[in-house]
């Protein structure tokens, strides 16, 4: 091997042991600001926002924790997605802390179902980023790593709305209701779906098409998130 | 004429924009107040009286109109599509095909489409009831008596005042020290012809006997009425659909899970995805 290139493979594991570091710090953070929050509060307070924000980043932090890094570019998105994870953990410190007292958060139906929500944006904010690196930049690894995200993304945020759905069931008698929360849930679950039903036809490569989802992914984050913070 | 559009991917594609943008119609809609109102009373209605109230919001109809239109059509398309593309697979045993679990998934999300339908229009709707320690009520052929009140929270704090307010408010808005769902009950005796049967039932727990559930949905104390003791709002809610409707939910998980395995195990072996 020449001296080029075992310089460059030891930048290289240098990078990936770096990014692997500020994501496993980061993710130990975030599991400990949550472990306070619960200590502070009389339940767990699965509907507050600050702990949305949390678990949001945790999940997405968890996410990178699955992914061996190989190349320059996994370390560069290791350091995306831990970076979107800081951003939502510091924004979460601004928030005033929950107490989790809502007589509500005693069925077990309603924390899961307020769980499932920051579970499956985060999944999706490590998703949609892995698509448009990949988009760019072509990897192959990280597609696959990408496209089984998104399918647990929509999986957790079903699993949440099964759970809400029974819920509303044993608290009101009626597993759907007409009303702007269910005409929500039902638009992203749909937007979900929709990342796996996008026509190959209409896109000129698979790079195209990864942009596509990562749009779509993108739009549910920030659906999600204007709608929880609004 | 060719029909190959119903059975297309492309149609799937553009029925869930549509029915995307359809639902954001409907979440703008909700936020005026005479639109809420309406759809706030489609909840308690069956579909076949669902014309008076819609008379009054035209709009409304009209976006009710369009989403079962849309929903059809997904519907049908699933349908199609999992018949001519997905059951092949299974017809000619390939259980090694990375799309194996394809199938079971799109007919459980069809299951699913079907049940909230058959909801929606044969079985929704429910009684509902308030009552004091010894009253009765009847919901379809069940006789329902309350037997007894169990409630160990502060009392004071659920009475109501004249404008009908107490210190603790609704029960959505209660904190656990106020009155904790866990510890408070009620006690029923449910009558059906000849059989017989008593059982507790709280706020979040109902009590269910063959297709009735019986749920608590609020304990208060009406204003000069704390001689009586602890009312209760009793809802009886028969849905005979409602363990299979879940079951296919729970179905349908395990088989996005299933499918999530197999793609790990395929990429795990090819190291990507091809």
């Amino acid at each position: 091997m020449s001296d080029l290139s075992l310089k460059q493979a030891k930048e290289l594991n240098q990078g990936s042991l770096a990014a692997r570091l500020a994501n496993m710090v980061l993710l130990a953070l975030a599991v400990m600001t949550l472990s306070l929050i619960n200590a502070d509060s009389l339940l767990f307070p699965s509907s507050s926002v600050m702990t949305y924000l949390v678990v949001t980043a945790i999940v997405s932090l968890v996410c990178l924790c699955a992914l061996s890094i190989q190349t320059r570019l996994q370390a560069n998105y290791v350091w995306a997605v831990t970076f979107i994870a800081l951003l939502l953990l510091g924004y979460s410190q601004t928030l005033e802390p929950p107490t989790g007292d809502s007589a509500m958060l005693t069925s077990i139906w309603a924390q899961l179902f307020f769980l499932s929500r920051p579970i499956a944006l985060g999944l999706a904010i490590a998703a949609g980023i892995g698509y448009l690196f990949h988009a760019f930049w072509r990897d192959t690894h990280l597609e696959s790593h990408s496209h089984l995200l998104s399918l647990l993304a929509g999986t957790a945020f079903l699993g949440g709305e099964i759970a809400g759905s029974y819920w509303a069931f044993i608290g009101w008698g009626r597993s759907w209701s007409w009303s702007g929360h269910f005409f929500f849930s039902a638009l992203t679950y749909l937007l979900f779906i929709l990342v796996f039903h996008l026509p190959k036809a209409w896109f000129a490569n698979a790079r195209a098409l990864a942009m596509g989802k990562a749009v779509v992914l993108g739009f549910i984050c920030v659906l999600m998130l204007g709608y929880r913070l609004s | 004429m060719r029909m190959n559009w119903l059975f297309s991917m492309r149609l799937a594609f553009v029925l869930l924009m549509l029915l995307s943008l359809w639902f954001a119609i409907g979440v703008g809609l909700s936020e005026y107040e005479l639109y809420r109102q309406v759809l706030r009373a489609l909840n308690d209605l069956p579909m076949s009286q669902w014309l008076q109230s819609l008379t009054a919001a035209p709009m409304v109809g009209f976006w009710l109109a369009g989403l079962f239109g849309l929903m059809f059509l997904l519907g049908l398309n699933t349908a199609l599509c999992s018949w001519r593309d997905l059951l092949p697979i299974w017809r000619h045993k390939r259980w090694r095909s990375p799309r194996i679990m394809m199938l079971p998934i799109h007919i459980l999300t069809l299951l699913v489409f079907i049940f909230h339908g058959v909801d929606l229009v044969f079985i929704h709707g429910h009684d509902s009831a308030v009552l004091h320690q010894g009253e009765r009520f009847n919901s379809g052929r069940y006789q329902i008596k309350l037997v007894s009140v169990d409630y160990r929270d502060d009392v004071s704090l659920i009475t109501e005042d004249a404008t009908g307010f107490s210190p603790a408010g609704r029960i959505t808005r209660r904190s656990v020290e106020q009155f904790d769902p866990r510890i408070n009950s009620a006690y029923f005796f449910v009558q059906d012809g000849e059989q017989k049967i008593s059982g507790d039932a709280g706020f979040m727990r109902p009590f269910r006997w063959k297709d009735l559930y019986i749920t608590v949905t609020d304990f208060r104390v009406p204003h000069q009425e704390e001689a009586r003791g602890v009312q209760v709002k009793v809802l009886a809610v028969h849905n005979p659909l409602v363990n299979y409707f879940f079951a296919c939910y729970g179905l349908l998980l395990v088989s996005l899970l299933l499918q999530g395995l197999v793609f790990w195990r395929r990429s795990m072996k090819k190291g990507g995805r091809r």
